[in-house]
């Protein structure tokens, strides 16, 4: 008998074998994977079915390691946090943490704090996997508890993977304990242009929180720091005390002053208009622009004196050189009330050629656009 | 003789999200109402004109028809027009709660909420009726 021959044929029936046992594996790990996901779906419905007594608000409730009692009686007793039921708990909580607030929402967390799920999913952090690791910062994120503040704060200062540290900073976000905010300031500082501004975002998302730690960096030496803290409050759009923000108007840098009348716009800054007013003839146009784009957001203040400068103010930025200037001097105009719309309309009869002509019109123009599409949307009265 | 309970206030609540309906339908009803739940707008709707509700509870984003378009079509009707709308929902930004009271709102209530607020909230609409 040829040697070759009986080699190739037993390497074909090695083959057979070899791929009918894979068929199989493949087989029983889908099989697997779909009764597991069974389960698991099982368990979620089990466990937002026991849960609903847990989200009456007047109830007394207590809980001894996984047992939840409500007015001393056993509501629950949450499986232990690992496998497929403690999975599922996770999810359930997590799944409904989303969209409540309040007292609610601290007895759910304290729940899950005593119980163990929170230092169970801490573990997590030290995984080697780094996706593991992002995954457990966005589950502790997800689950609000501030016993993973002091566990997250320190994997966002020293993983040495950007992806996990960005995770972590969303997760101290997520749960917004003020102890978050400093150390998160600190990373506004990484020479990293999205790792910097994805920080920033956490911080925005932190809201009053943030605020005032904020408004302390409006003062940091380092201009970027100074600008970023003001566009931060800016989107936050809440400032607990004016005072940096103000004085950040007669900064040397054109672009801290520019933001620093953005944020007092958007912060409602009203009795720090006349700041806004004398920097309304800064040297830099864009300065100009945030300066009537923060008047606009103010709106005309109740003192005669002041709404008389106000719209003084309005008017020059409508002569302004600045296309931008005139045009927002002009929507903040049109949104004025009465006076705001008469000085527009003196506008329109300056000569043809006149750049404060122009922008009244266009800003005109678009008012009866706005004033017909609300028109069209509003409901027709039923005259049956 | 034993004296007649007052009726309990009706209420409709429309959501698409099964766990978001399930708990505003307990809340409501531990804050004393009887309620009805639909999952999508339409039903809504037909759940309106059925029930004749003291209070309609609507979320904004959910298929086949929206919460704005749902409000819009209550107050259209003068059967339904008087019926204050409540929109709960997780669109929290100054135009979108504008909007909410330009389509005819009572109540804004922007997702995550308290369940203690909104039961707040539910019995002070009721109670201007």
């Amino acid at each position: 008998m040829n040697p070759s021959l009986v080699s190739l044929e037993q390497l074909l029936v090695g083959l057979e074998i070899s791929l009918v046992v894979l068929l199989t594996c493949m087989f029983a790990m889908r099989t697997l994977r779909v009764r597991r996901a069974e389960i698991a779906a099982r368990a979620r419905a089990w466990m937002v079915d026991k849960m609903l007594p847990l989200f009456d608000g007047d109830a007394e409730q207590r809980c001894e390691g996984r047992k939840v009692y409500i007015d001393d009686v056993l509501v629950v007793e949450l499986p232990p946090p690992k496998g497929i039921l403690g999975d599922a708990v996770r999810e359930v909580f997590a799944d409904h943490l989303i969209f409540i607030a309040g007292e609610l929402r601290e007895r759910l967390v304290k729940i899950l704090e005593e119980a163990g799920y929170i230092s169970a999913a801490m573990r997590g952090l030290k995984s080697r996997n780094v996706e593991s690791r992002i995954k457990t910062c966005m589950l502790l994120g997800a689950m609000h508890s501030r016993l993973a503040v002091p566990a997250l704060i320190e994997v966002f200062g020293d993983d040495p993977d950007a992806f996990v540290r960005i995770g972590a900073a969303e997760a101290l976000g997520a749960i917004g304990s003020d102890v978050a905010v400093a150390p998160l300031l600190a990373a506004l500082r990484n020479p990293t242009r999205w790792q910097q501004v994805r920080v920033a975002e956490v911080l925005s998302r932190m809201g009053m929180t943030a605020v005032p730690a904020l408004t302390i960096a409006v003062e940091d030496k380092d201009i970027r720091i100074a600008a970023l803290a003001l566009d931060i409050l800016a989107d936050i759009g809440w400032m607990s005390d004016f005072g940096p923000a103000e004085r950040a108007l007669k900064h040397e840098s054109p672009e801290v002053r520019a933001r620093a009348a953005e944020a007092l716009g958007r912060g409602g800054a009203t009795d720090r208009i006349a700041s806004l007013f004398a920097a309304s003839t800064d040297a830099a146009w864009f300065v100009r622009v945030r300066v009537m784009k923060a008047l606009h957001a103010l709106g005309a203040p109740l003192d005669d004196a002041l709404s008389t400068r106000f719209f003084q103010v309005l008017d020059a930025g409508l002569h302004d050189d600045v296309w931008w200037v005139r045009r927002h001097a002009a929507e903040a105009l049109a949104d004025s009330g009465e006076l705001g719309r008469t000085i527009l309309g003196r506008a329109m009869l300056e000569p043809v050629g006149s750049i404060a002509r122009r922008a009244a019109v266009s800003a005109l123009q678009r008012l009866v656009l706005l004033s017909a599409s609300r028109l069209a949307r509003a409901p027709v009265p039923n005259r049956a | 003789m034993p004296e007649a309970q007052p009726p309990k206030p009706r209420v409709v609540v429309a959501d698409d999200d099964n766990d978001i309906r399930r708990l505003v339908h307990l809340t409501v009803a531990n804050a004393g109402c009887d309620v009805t739940s639909a999952p999508d707008g339409e039903s809504a709707l037909a759940a309106v004109r059925e029930v004749m509700p003291d209070l309609v509870i609507l979320d904004v984003l959910m298929p086949r028809m929206d919460g704005w378009e749902v409000a819009k079509e209550l107050k259209r009707d003068p059967k339904t027009a008087g019926i204050p709308i409540m929109f709960l929902t997780s669109k929290g930004q100054e135009h979108d709660v504008l909007e909410g009271f330009e389509a005819g709102g009572a109540d804004y209530v922007v997702k995550p909420f308290s369940p203690r607020e909104l039961q707040a909230r539910v019995r002070s609409v009721l109670a201007k009726r």
